[in-house]
């Protein structure tokens, strides 16, 4: 699609996509996220873009979670950071205590327990839909799944790499 | 179920539904997001977890994935785990074992830490970086520069010997010798024995510790050398140590002088200016002399 067509679908939906932003977070960012989700866009190859409104929404879904991302890795450093400046010098809870951390070797154990956990028809449908970038219908069709199986396999498997992620940041 | 665990399961579903490339119902998405605060806060949880963790099944070989081989499917778990397993130890393990690296005297070296984070090691220093994706570094002996400029990345943890410094997003140097640390903040601030005293260490601080102390404390510091290192280096072939000398003088501000023994005799290598600055000792070794103080400053002479 030519640059001028994207952009009176945008124009259409600008109050749309500044809800859409808002509503993952982007308060007063908002307007920012918008041009900067219009410059991703017009920077893309032109490939053909067989649902325009869906594609920048989708744009907006990823541009949201990178910044979400990287908001919640400077929250981290700053819990750490007031989690030790809010201490007490003579506080009890300076006791370092016994060390708890779980060891590399430990933590690989986990990884290969948990994802032992999954079955192997959860794991193809998941690498078929987020790897290959196969739709949920076409996976369905192709190994004779209702849409529901699919949608509870992929479930399984996004809960279990939340698991899997806790797990090793307490580490 | 609690209210948190009920709206996790309503995220898995968004998550499950919004991935599908064929997905259109935005509006109806964005209405449950502004339902509540906490249902993005959960949604992108669940998204960024499927993001890190998603490349341990996406190394897996796909050829020991069973997809296409419905009719032996016992078998095809079995080779699904052992795949796995595998694939964790390929993909997983690198990521959790530890990295030794080490520098000659003199030698400088750079690691990056990922994205723009980096750690500059000083000559004659080792260090192992461990932990999930290496943000733990252990320095064994020696000096690091840590440059850590990257809000996108999760914390830095360095430990030497029983000190524990973890970064608030900062420019700083450690130096360990034997049991002795250092630690000297130029930007940021660093927090030291998180676990324990939590000594906030802000830039121009410093901290000179040693392994078993019981108190920790802050002190002023002179921090216009920090990562000096970096930049410092003099190498010499066949050089006069009389010129040596004098070059340590300038580049260290330490007065270093020779006695008449030894002035005409040559050096070929390379020093470190922080080094000598840090321990005009770590001289004796490389120029073959003993330094004996005198005064302010440091005599190079006599045999060692």
């Amino acid at each position: 699609m030519q640059h001028q067509g994207l952009q009176q679908i945008f124009e259409e939906q600008r109050e749309q996509l500044l809800r859409y932003l808002r509503a993952h977070g982007a308060g007063d960012t908002a307007e920012d996220l918008l041009q900067e989700l219009w410059l991703k866009v017009t920077a893309a190859p032109g490939t053909p873009i067989a649902n325009p409104p869906s594609y920048l929404f989708r744009a907006a879904t990823n541009l949201m979670i990178d910044r979400r991302r990287s908001e919640a890795q400077a929250r981290r450093r700053d819990r750490e950071w007031s989690d030790v400046a809010d201490r007490l010098p003579d506080s009890a809870a300076n006791d370092p205590g016994p060390e708890r951390r779980l060891q590399g070797r430990q933590a690989l154990a986990v990884v290969e327990a948990e994802l032992g956990k999954l079955p192997s028809r959860a794991l193809s449908i998941f690498r078929a839909h987020r790897i290959e970038g196969r739709t949920q219908r076409e996976i369905a069709a192709s190994m004779g799944l209702s849409a529901s199986t699919i949608e509870s396999d992929l479930r399984m498997v996004y809960r279990l790499l939340d698991e899997l992620r806790e797990r090793l940041d307490e580490e | 179920m609690t209210h948190d665990s009920a709206r996790r399961e309503a995220a898995l579903d968004w998550l499950v539904r919004t991935n599908d490339p064929e997905f259109e119902g935005w509006i109806e998405f964005t209405a449950w997001l502004e339902a509540d605060a906490a249902n993005a806060e959960a949604y992108h949880a669940l998204a960024d977890s499927e993001l890190r963790m998603r490349p341990l099944i996406e190394e897996a070989p796909e050829r020991d994935l069973p997809a296409q081989r419905p009719a032996r499917r016992g078998m095809a778990i079995a080779a699904s785990v052992a795949a796995l397993a595998a694939v964790a130890t390929a993909i997983v393990a690198p990521r959790l074992m530890p990295v030794d690296y080490s520098t000659g005297p003199g030698e400088v070296r750079i690691v990056s830490l990922g994205g723009q984070d980096q750690l500059v090691m000083n000559g004659d220093t080792r260090i192992a970086l461990a932990g999930f994706d290496h943000r733990t570094i252990r320095l064994e002996q020696g000096q690091v520069l840590l440059r850590l400029r990257d809000s996108g990345q999760d914390k830095v943890e360095l430990i030497s010997g029983d000190l524990k410094l973890i970064d608030v997003g900062t420019v700083f140097e450690v130096s360990r010798d034997g049991s002795e640390t250092r630690v000297l903040v130029s930007e940021g601030a660093v927090v030291a024995d998180p676990g324990g005293a939590g000594l906030k260490l802000a830039a121009g601080q410093r901290l000179d510790t040693q392994d078993g102390a019981t108190l920790i404390e802050a002190m002023p510091a002179d921090v216009s050398s920090v990562g000096a290192f970096e930049r410092g280096q003099l190498s010499y072939v066949d050089e006069p140590l009389e010129n040596v000398a004098a070059d340590l003088r300038r580049s260290t501000g330490i007065d270093f002088s020779t006695s008449a023994a030894i002035r005409a005799r040559r050096f070929s290598g390379t020093l470190s200016v922080a080094e000598v600055k840090r321990d005009p000792r770590s001289l004796e070794p490389l120029l073959g002399v003993s330094l004996e103080q005198a005064g302010q400053g440091w005599k190079l002479g006599g045999k060692v």
